[in-house]
């Protein structure tokens, strides 16, 4: 065996590289807080994502006529279809849960301050990415939830001014949902994004082991800080929190079935579009905008609170990082909190 | 040397959480990937390995076939492919026999599957792939083709011949 490892070796150099990688030191402060963790378990949900992708590829059929019968026969005819399908549902959930966990462990620990700025940019565009995924996941199926959730996706970008009727016909492929609709939503969801997601998650990670992880808030003693080698120490850790996920997941689809409504009926007049959880603030929040004002929910206001995330590292410039000496930012995330929480009960009632 | 601290209870506390790092680490990954690998592998293979059902194909009445050559023949039939109900086709040629009985060759070479020709004036099946030929019993005359034309069971019902594909 190192034998041929050394031949290997010899003739890819991937030694130097791999003990770089996992011999890096991580600080005790990071090895110790399950927070630090959610961005390799965001890594591990992706991986499991393009797993159980992959095998749902295997059999969906792109078409209004086929799509729903191919997810039908998936979930209740193979297999462990039930499992794939489900664990692809609730990983998807569970990847906006620990998103906003990592995002949250930032923002309150100042990390995106100088010089990791780029590092947060490149993550306010996976937390975009992450949504997307959602977006154009659930029109996959064609069933009454996936197409009405659609219709009105597409029916927002078609609010946009001026270019609204451009956007609209651009997302459906045509004047009407369709055909055209379900190829390109397939598209990108299985090629674009998962392709977008990897190349900017490797230049996430590439930043951060630039910079190294952001130092403790508080430090403690006058000593360098303590650290633990990447692999086997904290990676132990990792996986163990991975572990506890995946079979969460598991035990998540065995108990709540990945939902399939009844097919899309596009004369359907009884059926109430809601979409998933974690779009239900937005979902909500358009329905203090009637009329002229629509644009504003819309548009305006999504446009405002990713603007704010992505102009964050450049008005918060200081190099306070304590929470608690950053009474205006700290005060903005809770009221950002505050309004996604209110809004999401009010949406889900 | 008796003054020299003793270190001999730090060094394997260090190699102790590397080696307990690197059990929890392999078990934690190999638990995960049986979890997720074994379902995936099954619902991977599906339903490959199962045979697709027997069906009985009406060709047409008798007087359809003739003793001195083959009539090519394509038939269809409506069947359940996986969730989609589908028109699936084939070819076959098929002759009356000297016994009044009914030959019916499958069309698809033996060697690696695609559709042979029947050539009148040779008297003999040609696959134009990669030059396999059967004689008019669909029996190997030369070429790769490792086994004879598949002969196709026949019946007739209410008139009309039926082959079981």
């Amino acid at each position: 065996m190192s034998t041929i490892l050394r031949w290997l070796d010899d003739r890819t150099g991937w030694s130097g590289p791999l003990q770089k990688i996992f011999r890096y030191p991580v600080p005790a402060h990071a090895h110790h807080n399950p927070l630090f963790s959610m961005g390799s378990l965001l890594l591990v949900l992706f991986l499991v994502q393009t797993l159980t992708g992959t095998l749902l590829a295997f059999y969906y059929d792109p078409s209004p006529e086929g799509a729903y019968g191919s997810v039908d026969y998936m979930q209740f005819t193979l297999p462990f279809g039930w499992l794939v399908r489900g664990v692809h549902h609730w990983a998807a959930s569970a990847m906006v849960v620990i998103v906003v966990l990592h995002l949250l462990r930032t923002y309150l620990y100042g990390a995106y301050k100088k010089p990791r700025e780029l590092t947060w940019l490149v993550g306010v565009v996976l937390l975009l990415i992450t949504v997307t995924f959602g977006f154009t996941g659930y029109l996959l199926p064609w069933d009454q939830k996936g197409y009405w959730a659609t219709q009105v996706g597409t029916e927002i970008a078609g609010s946009v001014p001026v270019i609204g009727g451009f956007l609209r016909g651009l997302l459906r492929g045509g004047d009407e949902m369709g055909i055209a609709t379900l190829t390109r939503f397939y598209a990108v969801h299985m090629l674009l994004l998962p392709g977008a997601f990897m190349v900017l998650v490797l230049a996430h990670l590439a930043l951060m082991r630039h910079h190294g992880l952001a130092p403790a808030l508080i430090k403690r003693g006058d000593g360098p800080a303590k650290t633990v080698p990447f692999y086997p120490t904290h990676l132990a850790i990792e996986a163990g929190i991975a572990l506890a996920v995946i079979a969460g997941l598991i035990l998540a689809a065995s108990q709540l079935p990945a939902p399939l409504d009844l097919r899309a009926d596009p004369t359907d007049s009884a059926f109430v579009p809601r979409p998933d959880w974690y779009f239900l603030f937005y979902f909500q929040l358009l329905t203090y905008f009637p009329g002229n004002l629509e644009a504003i929910g819309t548009v305006a206001i999504p446009l405002f609170f990713f603007g704010s995330l992505v102009l964050l590292p450049f008005v918060d410039s200081g190099a306070e990082r304590r929470p608690w000496r950053r009474p205006i930012t700290s005060g903005v995330l809770l009221l950002y909190a505050a309004a996604v929480i209110v809004l999401t009960i009010l949406g889900g009632a | 040397m008796a003054d020299e601290p003793d270190h001999s209870d730090e060094a394997p506390t260090v190699g102790r959480r590397e080696v307990l790092g690197t059990i929890g680490f392999w078990s934690a990954t190999l638990t995960a990937g049986a979890l997720l690998g074994g379902p995936s592998a099954r619902f991977a293979l599906g339903n490959s390995l199962e045979q697709d059902p027997e069906h009985w194909v009406p060709i047409g009445p008798p007087d359809k076939l003739t003793r001195d050559d083959f009539t090519r023949i394509v038939y269809e039939f409506r069947t359940k492919d996986a969730w989609r109900e589908v028109a699936k086709e084939g070819l076959i040629y098929a002759r009356a026999g000297t016994g009044g009985e009914v030959i019916a060759l499958s069309a698809v070479c033996t060697h690696l599957g695609c559709n042979v020709r029947w050539r009148r004036e040779q008297s003999r099946f040609a696959c134009p792939c990669h030059a396999g030929f059967y004689d008019e019993q669909g029996n190997v005359i030369s070429g790769p083709p490792p086994r004879p034309l598949r002969r196709l069971e026949t019946r007739l019902k209410d008139g009309v011949i039926e082959v079981h594909i």
